[in-house]
């Protein structure tokens, strides 16, 4: 049965804007008004009858989930602390960063009875990270400047992204475990995934396809 | 102390997140289709059933259980003990039959429309108040009830009027079977059935890549594939053949039996296969499958066979059964633009307040004629016109002068009434 709806897809906006819009240049697909969107909110590739929407990272996983956007390109982070279910089709190998523990460099885990305050702006990630250790820890929730925390006493570690490490090390930080790796990833709508099988297998395969061939 | 303004008011004027009114057209509809879904279950059979809304915890405490503890809305009763909200159908279904249904009385066929409760995160647009509509098969093992299950929910779907549904059928046994006999401890074959669940494609890759001397390279070639095994009959082809014809997987055979009477009785244009839907492998016990169409991102309708589930309540009963999600398939047709709306009054009585019992007895006269008629609640015969042109009426009748108004060329004309 021939669809007239766009397939919309929704981009996560700064950081992996740029790649996402490489990687859909790459597999043919109009990014014109993508990159010259002005002040516009939905940008369309009227001849393959795709649209996108710019919004923020936990955005992207609301208007998946719930189906307003068929296809979402968003941080495995992101993913990680909604802790919400998706079809995580390609990993984008882009964006990569990774998760740490980090804290000034006289910080030991494992010295004394104290419970250890952690600041992140990853709650869930941090809980799921310390039961697995079987670790007791309180976590406070930060919003930003994460590396603060730590050097003005506020806790005593902090779990956050690090991407290449200057932001700790200008603040005197070092990384004490590295939790896990970090990438874009394309989720795909549940029930979009099963009403357009063919658009979006194509899609998947010609993206992965890029993504390969990029190594 | 508080000076009146909000504090004094506190929340009177609201409702809780995830709740809401429903009011006249969206209920009249939210009503037919609970009704045509009900007309449909017991056409075929179905009894229906009404459980309380107040369950004890301990129904809905145990292993496995298919609502996490958080999501439950949980009350105290005068004696302390935990109660919760109705949090699914099917677990009181499931306390009922082995609890109240006499052992020669199965197999059974029960159905229900209730509401169901859980508790979301916050402002997440979902409903925490919803209703479910399905049936329960209790008491039958394999294709017989699957199919009944299957078909009951395909002819519900087509009865509303939904266009363009599709209901996906895997089996939670084939996972199961597919890695019986690989070498991996249970927790990684947890991260294995998740990469699966939620296809993600290049982890899986890797996965069985780390573990290839621990995976039979069939097997092995199946489970790399499994994300993308979905559409139709097709793939069980392609199944067969990377599993070089490995007979000892029955439930690919099962998905196929179900999958051929659907194609016999024309039905095939709403089944598809997905064998990588692996969820919740220690609550279902065979085919499950589930609704979703074009319109909302949410599926539309669940089952699957539980056939341990009745255990925990002490018998040993094998049951599947479907549930869908009224509210959900609402919104699908409010978008395919099939929902009706009620008819509105054909007639309106007025009559002055001494003459309510002509009134009354002239209403019901025109009523038993099956016109949809209402009495005037106004003591003037202009505020009953105006009311008439307000609801659209197009004929009104004063009793007590015993004259009727119709609406001709868009005004009033009036003419002499005979009771």
């Amino acid at each position: 049965m021939e669809c007239v709806k766009p397939l919309r897809i929704a981009l996560t906006k700064g950081r992996l804007e740029k790649f996402s819009i490489e990687i859909f240049e790459k597999i043919g697909i109009d990014t014109e008004e993508l990159k010259n969107k002005g002040r516009r909110l939905v940008l369309s590739d009227k001849k393959n009858n795709i649209q996108f929407v710019l919004v923020k990272a936990v955005d992207v996983l609301t208007y998946v989930e719930h189906g307003a956007a068929d296809i979402g390109i968003v941080g495995k982070d992101t993913l990680m602390e909604e802790g919400i279910d998706f079809y995580e089709v390609v990993d984008l190998k882009v964006g990569k960063c990774k998760f740490a523990l980090a804290s000034i460099p006289s910080f030991n885990l494992n010295e004394g009875y104290n419970r250890k305050k952690i600041a992140s702006k990853y709650p869930r990630v941090t809980r799921e990270y310390f039961r697995k250790l079987g670790i007791d820890v309180e976590i406070i929730k930060i919003e930003g400047s994460v590396e603060l925390a730590p050097i003005l006493g506020l806790s005593d570690a902090i779990v956050d992204i690090v991407e290449t490490g200057t932001t700790l090390k200008e603040n005197g930080l070092v990384i004490f475990d590295e939790i896990c790796d970090i990438s874009a990833r394309m989720i795909v709508n549940r029930a979009s995934m099963k009403m357009r099988v063919d658009e979006i297998k194509k899609l998947i395969n010609d993206v992965q396809e890029v993504v390969n061939t990029r190594g | 102390m508080p000076k009146g303004g909000v504090e004094m008011e506190g929340l009177n004027k609201y409702i809780p997140e995830g709740t809401r009114d429903i009011l006249f057209n969206e209920c009249y509809s939210k009503i037919e289709i609970e009704n045509l879904l009900r007309d449909v279950y017991k056409t075929y059979g179905y009894h229906e059933i009404i459980s309380p809304t107040l369950e004890f915890y301990d129904v809905f405490n145990m292993n496995n259980q298919p609502i996490s503890q958080e999501k439950m809305y949980k009350l105290f009763d005068n004696r302390g003990r935990i109660l919760v909200l109705r949090a699914d159908m099917t677990t009181p279904i499931a306390r009922i039959a082995a609890t109240k249904i006499k052992k020669e009385m199965f197999p059974m066929k029960l159905c229900y429309s209730q509401n169901i409760f859980r508790v979301n995160e916050i402002l997440n647009g979902k409903l925490s108040e919803f209703t479910q509509s399905g049936v329960e098969i209790l008491g039958v093992e394999g294709i017989r009830g699957d199919v009944e299950a299957i078909y009951t929910g395909i002819e519900a779907l087509k009865k509303i009027g939904l266009k363009d549904f599709k209901i996906e059928i895997g089996d939670s046994i084939f996972f199961k079977e597919l890695t019986e006999n690989i070498n991996l401890d249970e927790s990684k074959k947890e991260t294995l059935r998740l990469l699966i669940q939620n296809k993600n494609i290049s982890a899986l890759k890797e996965f069985l890549e780390n573990n290839k001397e621990n995976i039979d390279k069939n097997i092995s070639l199946v489970l790399e594939r499994l994300p993308e095994l979905f559409g139709g009959k097709e793939v069980i082809t392609e199944t067969r053949e990377l599993l070089n014809n490995l007979d000892n997987i029955t439930s690919l055979r099962c998905i196929e039996n179900v999958y051929e009477v659907m194609e016999k009785l024309g039905l095939s244009k709403y089944i598809a296969i997905d064998l990588g839907m692996v969820q919740n492998l220690n609550y279902y016990s065979g085919l499950i499958f589930r609704g979703y169409c074009m319109e909302v991102g949410d599926s539309i309708l669940s089952g699957g066979r539980y056939d341990r589930l009745i255990e925990n309540f002490g018998e040993n009963l094998p049951a599947t059964g479907f549930a869908i999600n009224v509210d959900i398939v609402l919104e699908a047709l409010r978008v395919q633009g099939k929902l009706k709306s009620d008819k509105g009054v054909q007639k309106v009585v007025f009559c002055k307040a001494e003459d309510l019992d002509k009134g009354y007895a002239l209403l019901k006269a025109i009523k038993s004629s099956g016109i949809k008629t209402e009495m005037a609640l106004f003591d003037s015969e202009k505020e009953a016109l105006d009311y008439c042109g307000k609801i659209k009426c197009e004929c009104l009748i004063n009793i007590t002068d015993n004259i009727e108004y119709k609406i001709i060329n868009n005004e009033w004309i009036k003419s002499q009434y005979k009771f």
